[in-house]
């Protein structure tokens, strides 16, 4: 019988962005068993959340995530304006949609680097942030910040776009496809990216449903699930069709977000050249009374938000779901059988964002 | 592989760097960039607003003893204190605030005084 030996792999290793430990028992090279441990950056951000006024938490609900940090305030907001009856005006949803979707676009090319970095391919790592920095600079230029907005504000938004930024952002979309769309045959045809993906970490469409998976990680399984196909905000005017792959590899999860950027820069384009002329914020008044769930659709998968209040300022009870906590049970369906070399593109093929899950 | 190489090797060889020589060459903020609060306390009527709205309490105010504090190092240069303050003295500058070897917090001494509206 082969020698079972336990490697405590992170939570600092070089893969990781963020600290996640998984102790893994190998036996030779094969991974057998593999046991998370989480809470190295835990905050306490929700309770913070109940002790805050509940305008003052927007800001606080854009911290909980450094990269999808605008669909934070966007659901937020959400929340909060369906709990006190607002109607948003449709120009304010469609600069929101611009924003989440710059925000896609930017996590997608994040994470196709990193991914490139963990099998090797530094210079397509370098490539894929040279293409994020432009759509970060479009998100400088309108939102005032890289990533850490704050444009988003209940009943509506804080920045507006003017005619001539609209139409440089238009320009801009395109050089960013143009830019992107020639890394894109890299990542779908090159041969030693295919050695180390395909039929890596393979997840079946029967365990991704029963284990809970979301976002790209449930889609390259061949599941048809996205929450932007229950058409909040303007994405029932987009005529949104979710990315799907059939695999369920590493190779698939990788391709859906490739396609899935592209789509991103389709969405933000109509939205721009479809965007309504008016108001961008409606003022408010009022207490908040009652509950609220909502469900948006991260970068990274499905994100769920609770809010309770009781006719106070300060909620009773703010809870959010992020999709990596969901994604992790499917993790440890992958690991096992794998080789240990092939852990970190597994680990990575999630798209693991500790900060958001530990909160 | 060298027909194909060649172009790339000469394109690198001539052409300029692509990324900028910080931080000799340095980029200009855009302009609606959130860098750093800059306070103008000459028309400051310390009405508060600001540090009810501050989501990190960067902004202390006591009213009786004229002391208006600001911590420049808890600001999150949201804006929210800009958007509340009824005299316009609060402004963002788009260009960052640099690096210091000791964080003060700056403090103001202002004579209470009433709204424009109430002295006229």
């Amino acid at each position: 019988m082969p020698s079972r030996t336990v490697i405590p792999f992170g939570p600092q290793h070089p893969v990781f962005p963020e600290p996640l430990q998984l102790t893994l028992t190998v036996e030779d090279e094969k991974v057998v068993e593999a046991v998370p441990s989480l809470g190295y950056v835990h905050r306490g951000l929700e309770k913070g959340a109940e002790l805050n006024d509940f305008v003052k938490n927007i800001y606080l609900a854009e911290r909980v995530c450094g990269i999808c940090s605008f669909m934070h305030s966007w659901t937020y907001c959400s929340c909060i304006e369906e709990l006190l009856n607002i109607e948003v005006p449709p120009r304010a949803e469609y600069l929101r949609l611009i924003f989440a979707e710059l925000s896609r676009v930017h996590s997608h090319l994040l994470w196709l680097g990193l991914y490139a970095d963990a099998f090797g391919l530094e210079s397509l790592f370098m490539q894929c942030w040279r293409v994020r920095e432009r759509s970060l600079d479009m998100q400088e230029a309108a939102g005032g910040g890289r990533v850490i907005l704050s444009a988003c504000t209940i009943g509506g938004m804080r920045r507006n776009l003017d005619e001539d930024m609209r139409r440089a952002f238009i320009k801009e979309v395109a050089e960013i496809r143009r830019d992107f769309e020639r890394l894109v045959p890299v990542f779908l045809n090159d041969y030693s990216i295919k050695k180390r993906t395909v039929g890596v970490g393979v997840l079946s469409k029967e365990d991704a449903q029963s284990l809970g998976a979301v976002g790209p990680t449930l889609r390259a399984s061949g599941v048809r699930s996205d929450a932007r196909m229950l058409g909040y905000g303007p994405y029932k005017e987009m005529d949104f069709e979710p990315v799907v792959e059939e695999d369920g590899d590493c190779y698939a999860r990788g391709v859906v977000r490739v396609k899935e950027v592209l789509q991103a820069l389709d969405l933000i384009t109509r939205a721009l050249e479809r965007l309504p002329e008016g108001e961008i914020k409606v003022n408010f008044r009022g207490r908040l009374k009652g509950e609220v769930f909502k469900r948006m659709e991260q970068p990274r998968g499905e994100m769920l938000y609770y809010v309770r209040a009781s006719r106070n300022k300060n909620l009773d009870r703010f809870r959010i779901r992020t999709p990596t906590f969901a994604n992790i049970p499917p993790l440890l369906k992958m690991l096992p059988g794998c080789d240990l070399s092939d852990v970190p593109v597994i680990t990575l093929s999630i798209d693991p964002c500790i900060s958001c899950t530990e909160r | 592989m060298f027909q194909a190489m060649m172009p790339t090797v000469l394109k690198n060889l001539f052409n300029r760097p692509v990324t900028r020589e910080y931080p000799y060459t340095y980029r200009e903020p855009f302009k609606s960039a959130r860098g750093r609060l800059v306070l103008d306390m000459r028309e400051c009527i310390m009405c508060t607003a600001c540090e009810k709205r501050c989501p990190a309490g960067a902004i202390e105010i006591k009213r009786k003893e004229g002391l208006y504090k600001f911590d420049p190092y808890s600001c999150v240069v949201c804006g929210a204190c800009v958007e509340a303050c009824p005299e316009k003295c609060l402004e963002i500058d788009s260009d960052w605030r640099r690096p210091v070897g000791e964080m003060k917090t700056e403090v103001w001494h202002i004579e209470p005084r009433r709204k424009k509206a109430d002295t006229a």
